[in-house]
């Protein structure tokens, strides 16, 4: 349980055993570099290599990528709870470099992606032949080639449109007026109604200006054969083009067999990538490579090591442990397998800094009782057991996603902890869990929401008041530890005595159960820890002015403390809000009329409970983090550490098999 | 005046009783239910133009989009309550006791109400979070439930009047 202790290196080295360094180190996974510049080498010809390939790197990359996008769909992997069974493929990272070299990535995406557009463009032309062919078939009536009539000498031809509520008075009038003109009523298109006129060549002009006049627009023809020969020629060349574009698909999907392998070669390239990267923390003195960074005390003869089999006697490396004050040292902390799955608590707030304690172990317990009190029933933590324990037993997990689930696992101990205190079943009140007694002689649970809601706010406070002041006591140690024993007395012990003694007074309100004493001990307490922390909270002030001020500001903060321990009282009314949700739900539930209840009340009680659940979880996850952020870092906890970034593979699709070297 | 006091003091269940209860249920379920609705409208519709885009991420938006809809559950399970227990009890209702049950039911009612349209103010914002940086998604979930926080002190409120008046008999 601490943060690791780390060796900051200076490593020198030839520029030509870079590609094998960076290989091992990747490997090794255990080292975290330091971002150099060669403004840090004044005076010196020191200069910052290009970095050569990471473009070129990342260009492959995202082929490969657009590759697998495509090729998903088609490939035969498992998905949900299968996936989740199914081991991930596992590699070396030697292996993973042997299978780069070997299989050519740079084809397979270079034909899947010509597949691609093939598909593509074949199927803009489908649509683009069927559009035309949706505009034909209105032309359907009109069965003479353009092409033809314009041949024609003595009669002319229009088409043309009018609307079609005018059309018949259309046809009528134009009789009239132009009895040698043929009209033909070829379709109505919305309110358009479409007519092909044909008249003998003199008198056109005529016709065409009182054509205007009588509201008919001009359509010009967008072919020039017969519609009905080019609707069927079309016809023809769209199941040509659906053949094809079927064949393309056929030859896509023939690809997907190596949807595997391209993704296995996507992780290739994103931890070539990574290496790449990692030469930009780099400079270079002529042929001379410079590389600084941070190592774990404990793996740093394992360094020494790898780099006598990378580049033996081509190197010079120079350690020193790193400065308990270090503020640019990567934080990385270790703990048991309990208090581990908890790290991600800490590491949303902040990595704590190197001179620090990780209070990771300290708030474990807390978390679990808090998220316990909050979700409070035994069948809800029942279920996030047993599903827990089946995914951590079968299910082959990442290791973040393992650790969230093993955090779930010892979280849900408390819940089920917690709901036979309340005697809370799924939201009913189960008689098994009644072992006490009521003040009306009946049984209950221990903690009841019909009696108890008093008693439980009052235990959630003093659970906050123990919390707070463990932050304090761990602010002492901290102190102590630090050579400033002053410091501990007048920053937490003196508030744990003045806070203890403030509470200690609330015994006067029952002064035949408490004797008299206490209560005059308490009054002492309290106003003198008040005195003494007036007059010592500003001491770091130079002023007489500031000592003063900053002494009422500490007094002052015991507000701020009330105000924590009240802030627990959460606890509380989250269980209860649960408790209330689920019994309402398992109400209705039993409501229902016997047959029906069969089916309908057990729907209502499983989409009722499990809503109940995950809103019960999710609010006691947030709440549980709150009150360790705010209510206990607070009072020892800063943070802000850089986390420990080793520089090591990238590997989405593949797992690396657990080396000698890696054990993390 | 005296005739009002006189009514609320009535010891006699009546049908005003039942009317007045029936106004607590109703604000505490439409109250919410419209703040709900809205919240998760505003949430809806800024979803559906990151899902335009990115429909994979459908799954992860309408996680955002529910979050202010618990807020509607709350008034309806208190109103569902005070129906059963109350309205469709067999003691009746008095006309005193419907007055307490409107004032029960105002924290979750009002609370509710606000409480989903700011919630879905900020599960809109953390729709961002998806869109932009999708790793990061979980934290705008986080932002969101602390404003939960309130309407579930609503609930409370409005369920500790209401079960420290009357207690589940047994």
């Amino acid at each position: 349980m601490a943060i690791v202790k780390m060796n900051r290196f200076s490593l020198l080295t030839f520029e030509r055993n870079k590609q094998i360094l960076l290989k091992t180190l990747q490997a090794f996974e255990q080292v975290h570099f330091k971002r150099l510049s060669p403004d840090d080498f004044e005076g010196m010809d020191v200069i910052r290599r290009n970095v050569e390939n990471a473009a070129a790197l990342e260009n492959e990359l995202s082929r490969v990528n657009y590759a697998t996008d495509r090729l998903k769909p088609y490939a035969e992997i498992p998905k949900g709870i299968k996936a989740m069974l199914t081991p991930p493929q596992e590699m070396s990272f030697e292996e993973l470099d042997r299978f780069a070299s070997e299989y050519d990535a740079a084809a397979a995406c270079e034909s899947v992606r010509g597949c691609d557009e093939r598909i593509k463009s074949i199927h803009a032309e489908l649509s683009r032949v069927k559009t035309e062919n949706d505009n034909l078939r209105l032309w359907a009536g009109f069965d003479a080639a353009p092409s033809e009539l314009d041949k024609l000498k003595h009669v002319r031809y229009i088409t043309g449109a009018v609307n079609k509520k005018t059309a018949p008075d259309f046809l009528v009038n134009l009789e009239a007026a132009f009895p040698s003109a043929y009209v033909e009523t070829l379709h109505t298109v919305k309110d358009d109604t479409v007519f092909f006129v044909v008249a003998p060549a003199d008198g056109w002009d005529a016709l065409t200006a009182e054509l205007k006049n009588m509201g008919f627009t001009r359509i010009t023809l967008s072919f020039t054969g017969i519609p009905a020969d080019k609707v069927r020629e079309n016809e023809k060349r769209i199941a040509t083009l659906a053949l094809e574009a079927e064949a393309a698909l056929e030859e896509l999907k023939s690809h997907a067999p190596q949807y595997a392998m391209l993704l296995t070669a996507a992780d290739h390239y994103r931890t070539a990538l990574e290496r790449a990267k990692a030469c930009e923390n780099f400079v270079n003195l002529s042929d001379v490579l410079i590389i600084e960074g941070w190592v774990p005390q404990e793996e740093s003869p394992n360094l020494k090591k790898l780099l006598d089999t990378a580049c033996p006697n081509e190197y010079y490396i120079e350690e020193t442990a790193v400065e308990a004050d270090s503020a640019e040292v990567p934080i990385a902390l270790k703990n048991n397998r309990f208090a581990r799955a908890f790290e991600d608590v800490t590491a949303m707030f902040a990595m704590p800094r190197y001179n620090e304690i990780d209070p990771t172990p300290l708030l474990a317990p807390f978390y679990i009782l808090f998220f316990g009190l909050m979700v409070g029933d035994f069948g809800y933590g029942l279920v996030l057991l047993i599903a827990t324990a089946l995914l951590l037993k079968f299910a082959h997990l990442k290791k973040s996603m393992r650790r969230f689930m093993q955090f779930f696992f010892f979280l849900s101990f408390g819940v089920i902890f917690a709901g036979f205190l309340y005697g809370s079943f799924f939201g009913f009140a189960l008689d098994i869990f009644k072992v006490a007694t009521a003040p009306d002689g009946t049984a209950k649970a221990i903690l009841s929401s019909d009696y108890d809601i008093l008693v439980m706010l009052v235990m959630s406070v003093v659970i906050g008041v123990v919390q707070v002041f463990f932050g304090f006591g761990v602010k002492a140690y901290m102190a102590f530890r630090d050579g400033k024993p002053l410091e501990a007395f007048l920053d937490s012990i003196l508030w744990i005595i003045t806070l203890t003694c403030g509470l200690g007074m609330f015994s006067g309100a029952a002064p035949d159960v408490v004797p008299a004493i206490v209560f005059t001990i308490s009054q002492y307490g309290f106003f003198g820890g008040l005195i003494l922390l007036f007059l010592t909270q500003g001491r770091s002030s130079p002023s007489i002015g500031g000592k003063i001020g900053n002494g009422l500001m500490g007094v002052y903060g015991i507000t701020g403390y009330i105000g924590d321990f009240i802030s627990y009282s959460r606890l509380t009314a989250i269980a209860l809000s649960g408790a209330y949700i689920a019994s309402s739900f398992d109400m209705m539930a039993v409501m229902i009329p016997m047959p029906a209840r069969i089916i309908f009340g057990t729907l209502i009680f499983l989409v009722g409970n499990l809503l109940n659940m995950g809103l019960g979880f999710l609010g006691a996850y947030v709440h549980g983090a709150r009150l360790q952020f705010v209510e206990f870092f607070g009072k020892f906890y800063e943070g802000g550490g850089i986390p420990f970034k080793p520089f090591s593979p990238k590997n989405v699709f593949i797992t690396l098999k657990e080396t000698k070297t890696n054990h993390n | 005046m005296e005739l009002l006091l006189n009514l609320l003091n009535d010891p006699n269940p009546s049908l005003l009783g039942q009317v007045l209860a029936a106004v607590g249920a109703a604000l505490a379920i439409f109250m919410s239910g419209i703040g709900s609705a809205r919240g998760c409208g505003l949430v809806g519709k800024t979803a559906a133009g990151i899902i335009t885009e990115e429909p994979e991420k459908f799954g992860k938006a309408l996680i955002l989009q529910l979050l202010p809809g618990t807020q509607g559950l709350y008034g309806f399970v208190f109103g569902f309550l005070v129906f059963f227990l109350k309205i469709a009890g067999a003691d009746g209702v008095t006309a005193g006791q419907g007055m307490f049950l409107i004032f029960a039911s105002l924290p979750v009612a009002i609370v509710g109400y606000r409480s989903a349209l700011y919630q879905g103010q900020v599960s809109a914002a953390g729709l961002q979070i998806l869109a932009k940086n999708p790793d990061h998604n979980t934290k705008g979930i986080l932002l969101a439930v602390i404003v939960e926080t309130y309407a579930i002190l609503g609930l409370v409120g409005s369920m500790l009047m209401f079960f420290i008046a009357y207690p589940i008999p047994r």
